[in-house]
Order: C-alpha cells, then sequence, then structure tokens
C-alpha cells in the first residue's frame, strides 16, 4: 500500500512536468493552428539557462528561477517575431518542419555550449521528504505539484478574468472577427508564444530536480507531451493537463509492475500504447473541443 | 461641401488573380446612411473588407475622416472609430453574450464598458436576458443582434454592416432596420449597409450605390434609386404595367 502511495505522487509529479510542457503545445495550436514540435527543447534550453545560473554563476536559486523564466519568455517572443511570423499564409506542413527545425538547432547548439552529460542542480529541497506514516515523500515530487497547480490556478484566472486573456481566447475561437473588434492578432499570436516558453522554462525548472537535463531530453519528453496533448484532447488546456497526468501515471505505474515482471521496457513504450489505444477508442481526446468548433 | 467621412477612390482589390472589384469610388457622408446594393459577386464585400483593412487594395485609396487609412491593419482602422459588422455574425462561440460585448469595446478605455453594456442591453433587452450563456446558444437573430451589439460597443463613427437581413425571418428584418435607424438618428452613427434586401435598405438609407461585376452602375438618393425602372424590376421584384404584364425576361440592365 505505501508502495502504491509513493508510485501514485510520482507519477503525479512525472505527469504535472508532462501537462505543463502540453499546455504550452495546446496554447501556440489555440492560438495560430500550429503545431511547436520544438516545445520540448525549450523546456530543455530553459533547463540549462536555470542549471548556468546557479552552478556557474552561483545565483540564488528563487532568482536564476524568475531570471529564466524572464528570459526564455523573451526567447518565444524572438521565436515568433523573427521565424515563425514569417510563416503566416504557409502551408502548415512547411510551418511544422521549421518548427522541427528550430529542435534541431536548439538540441545541437545546447551540445555544444553545455556538452552532452546529464547536469543537474541542487535546489533548497534537494533530498529532503517527508515521513508520513510509512510512505515517505520527497519533497521535490510535492514542489513539482504544488507549483503546477498554483500554475494552472493562475492560468486560468488569467484566461477568464483578465481582458487581454479573453482577448486570447475570442482569438482562437473567430481570428476574423477578433480583429474586426479591434484585438491585434499579432500581439496575441506573439503572447501565446511567450506565454507556451516561459510554462515550458517552468516545466524544465521543476523536472530538474527529478531527473537530470541533457540536450535530448527535450525530444523525448517533448514527445511524450505531445502525446498527453492529443489524449487531453488537443486544444484544450485542461485537457492536456489531464492527459499529462494519465501518461505520467502509466510510465510510472508499468515501469514497477510491468518491467520487472516482463524483464523489458515496457514504460518507455506504454505512453505511445496508451496513445495508441486513445486514437483508436477516442480520435478526439478526453476533453474533444474540436468538434464543436463550430457551432 | 466638406470631406465626407468616408471618401473611398477608385479601389481595386483583387483575389489572387481575380479582381473582386475594379474601380469602386464612393463617398458616405457624416450622419447619412448609406446603402451598397447589388447581385451576389458583385463586389460588395469585398468594398467592405477594403475598407476595415481585411484586404488590400491594389490602387486606389480610402480616406477616412481626412486621414488616409489605405491598407492599414484593420485593428487600427478599428481604433479609429470604424466598426464592422461582418457578414454571417461571426460571434465568439464560447465566450458568453456579455463577454462578446465586452470585446467590442476591447480598444476603449476599461471604465465605459459598464455604461456601454447597459447602452447595448437597452437596445437588445433579449441579449440581457442571456448575458451568460455562451453566444454559440444563441438562435440566429439574437447573434444577428450580438453581432451589432458588439460593434456599437466600440461607440463608433461609421459602422459598416455586411448583410445584417441574411438569413433572418421578416420580423427580424424589420426589428433590424428600426435599431439602424435609432442609432443613426439617436446616437448620430453613419451607417454603411450592405445588402441583398433591397427593399429594406432603400427604406432606411438616404442615399444608394447599385454595385455590379465589380463596378458602381448606378448611384443617387434612395428615393430617386426606388423609383428608377432598372431598380424596380431587377431588385425589388415588381413587374411592369401594361398590355403585356409580364417581365422583361430578355431585356438587358440599361448600363450593360
Amino acid at each position: 500500500m505505501e508502495t502504491f502511495f509513493q508510485l501514485l505522487l510520482s507519477g503525479i509529479a512525472q505527469g504535472c512536468v508532462y501537462g505543463l510542457v502540453a499546455i504550452g503545445f495546446v496554447l501556440i495550436y489555440k492560438a495560430t493552428e500550429m503545431v511547436n514540435f520544438a516545445q520540448g527543447d525549450i523546456m530543455m534550453l530553459g533547463a540549462f539557462i536555470t542549471i548556468t545560473l546557479i552552478n556557474h554563476l552561483h545565483w540564488n536559486y528563487f532568482l536564476a528561477v524568475v531570471i529564466a523564466i524572464g528570459v526564455m519568455g523573451l526567447f518565444g517572443l524572438a521565436l515568433e517575431r523573427l521565424l515563425l511570423r514569417r510563416m503566416i499564409g504557409e502551408s502548415p506542413f512547411a510551418v511544422l518542419m521549421v518548427t522541427i527545425g528550430i529542435g534541431f538547432v536548439m538540441r545541437s547548439v545546447a551540445g555544444m555550449i553545455w556538452g552532452h552529460n546529464p547536469r543537474s542542480i541542487v535546489t533548497p529541497y534537494t533530498d529532503q521528504s517527508f515521513q508520513f506514516g510509512a510512505v515517505v515523500l520527497p519533497i521535490a515530487d510535492v514542489v513539482v505539484i504544488v507549483a503546477t497547480v498554483v500554475l494552472c490556478s493562475l492560468t486560468f484566472l488569467f484566461f477568464r478574468y483578465t481582458r487581454f486573456g479573453i482577448a486570447m481566447q475570442a482569438t482562437s475561437q473567430n481570428q476574423l472577427a477578433a480583429n474586426y473588434v479591434g484585438i491585434s492578432v499579432k500581439r496575441v499570436v506573439a503572447a501565446s508564444w511567450a506565454l507556451a516558453a516561459a510554462i515550458a522554462t517552468i516545466a524544465g525548472i521543476l523536472l530538474l530536480p527529478l531527473k537530470s537535463a541533457y540536450p535530448e531530453v527535450g525530444l523525448i519528453l517533448g514527445i511524450k507531451a505531445f502525446a498527453a496533448a492529443i489524449v487531453g484532447g488537443f486544444g484544450s488546456l485542461p485537457g492536456a493537463m489531464i492527459g499529462g497526468l494519465v501518461i505520467g501515471l502509466a510510465e510510472v505505474f508499468t515501469k514497477f509492475w510491468v518491467d520487472a515482471e516482463v524483464g523489458f521496457s515496457v514504460s518507455e513504450t506504454s505512453v505511445y500504447i496508451l496513445l495508441l489505444i486513445m486514437l483508436i477508442v477516442r480520435p478526439s481526446g478526453l476533453f474533444a473541443s474540436l468538434q464543436k468548433k463550430k457551432v | 461641401m466638406a470631406e465626407p467621412l468616408l471618401k473611398v477612390q477608385n479601389i481595386e482589390t483583387y483575389y489572387g488573380l481575380i479582381a473582386g472589384i475594379r474601380g469602386v469610388s464612393l463617398e458616405v457622408q457624416d450622419g447619412s446612411i448609406v446603402a451598397m446594393l447589388g447581385a451576389n459577386g458583385a463586389g460588395k464585400t469585398t468594398v467592405l473588407k477594403t475598407i476595415c483593412g481585411a484586404m488590400n487594395p491594389e490602387k486606389g485609396s480610402v480616406r477616412f475622416r481626412g486621414q488616409d487609412i489605405t491598407g492599414r491593419d484593420p485593428d487600427r482602422i478599428t481604433r479609429l472609430g470604424i466598426a464592422h459588422v461582418p457578414e454571417g455574425r461571426e460571434v465568439f462561440p464560447f465566450l458568453t453574450t456579455e463577454d462578446n460585448l465586452k470585446m467590442g469595446a476591447f480598444t476603449r478605455n476599461r471604465s465605459a464598458v459598464k455604461t456601454e453594456l447597459d447602452r447595448i442591453f437597452e437596445h437588445f433587452p433579449e441579449l440581457k436576458e442571456h448575458r451568460k450563456l455562451a453566444a454559440g446558444y444563441l438562435s440566429g437573430g439574437q447573434q444577428q443582434m450580438l453581432a451589432i451589439g458588439r460593434a456599437l460597443m466600440l461607440r463608433p463613427k461609421l459602422m459598416l454592416l455586411d448583410e445584417p437581413s441574411l438569413g433572418l425571418s421578416p420580423i427580424l428584418v424589420h426589428a433590424i432596420s428600426e435599431i439602424l435607424t435609432t442609432i443613426n438618428q439617436v446616437e448620430g452613427v453613419t451607417v454603411l449597409l450592405v445588402e441583398q434586401n433591397a427593399q429594406m435598405a432603400l427604406e432606411i438609407a438616404h442615399f444608394g450605390y447599385i454595385l455590379d461585376n465589380g463596378r458602381v452602375v448606378m448611384e443617387d438618393s434612395s428615393t430617386r434609386l426606388t423609383q428608377t425602372t432598372d431598380v424596380q424590376e431587377f431588385y425589388l421584384g415588381k413587374k411592369a404595367s401594361g398590355a403585356r404584364a409580364k417581365r422583361r425576361w430578355k431585356q438587358r440592365k440599361t448600363w450593360r
């Protein structure tokens, strides 16, 4: 029973990271109808910047986190302004290839700068844990979960109550009409990229104490997060988060229960098995929003 | 005469290689209602899209209050006080009625929103009943009211309306024409109205343009347009009276 709770907690923590990256996918998709396959790599870059600030420049943890999020937000803005804005009106496939290309460039540049050895950081809460009866709660897991809950609530409040948040929703529902009421669609798209990059960075920072970072981490994690977004029903923010949790839990539980039994790693493929089942059984995802897109 | 509120000079707009309009000029005087009539494909919608900045003309210019606004982005043109009610309503389906209206005042001062909202609900009490309902669940007529209300939230100088009567029952068409008259007379909003329903449009308009095949073929006060034989036959559907009281199916329009 203790093991079950232990696994549950670590699965949820892992799922939160997937969910946050998946939210980035959905944000950009909703604003621009394109899929950004460099989302995971943006997370990787955010993680590496944090590592540099803390390990090499010896900054305070919290200051480093804030600066890293800000820098990566600007990085998202710059990507949109310099590369993606030129792709407006091109075929979706061309845009897709551009984002895949951006991912390749980011991975190799990160490899040149930081090398290919896995790195991590020492956080104020590394190796600390609560003892809760027989269950040991690593604080790193708890921090991930709490931070995700806070971040999701803030995102929800932003989209539900602020004027610009509602304008972003309006733009994703009807771009033409948004333009006619005076919303600058360009600005909304830029904001979506900045927000997606900032959230991916937070995911990267939260991931660091759980797993170490290396240049390819974004590719592997990005694909899993993409699967999470599809399981949740591409186009739904809560769906992306739920999809992330489902996939994180599936991975952790198969790792513990199945891998040892069969003698090889099923957990790494469990995500894709789940994705396939989902696409066959309920192709529109758990929270389908596409079928009600046009009323 | 002083410079008109809106002055469109000789605009030509293309869809790729195909000309949507080939040299349209029109003027809208401050405080008037101007109707633009024409068959399908005459280029009416394209004229509106060119004025509001959704499409850029190859040639010609659009001037608003003496200022050249040709080819500016639509959001910047909206800020100048031109509201556009697009064809087919185009509400934000998942936002509530109230949020839809608030978006209409996106470019305006926050403090204005509350009073504007009350003003719109006075014009359209039905919208007030459904203020918390997602706009996608409103009926077609209510959505059209919402689209007009959203445009009014801007407190526009000029309102461009693209076929507000499309797909509505005669009662609703009448209601909408009354609302347009009211906002024109009471609030001094200038209106440029594109319509297939020529009867309704000429009834409320002061001046009218008739477009055919991307060009303006007639322009006159609406009273005189209504009396023209061509307009009566081709747009108002009246039959020629006389010994052989049948339609001149084969007769061509005089401007062709």
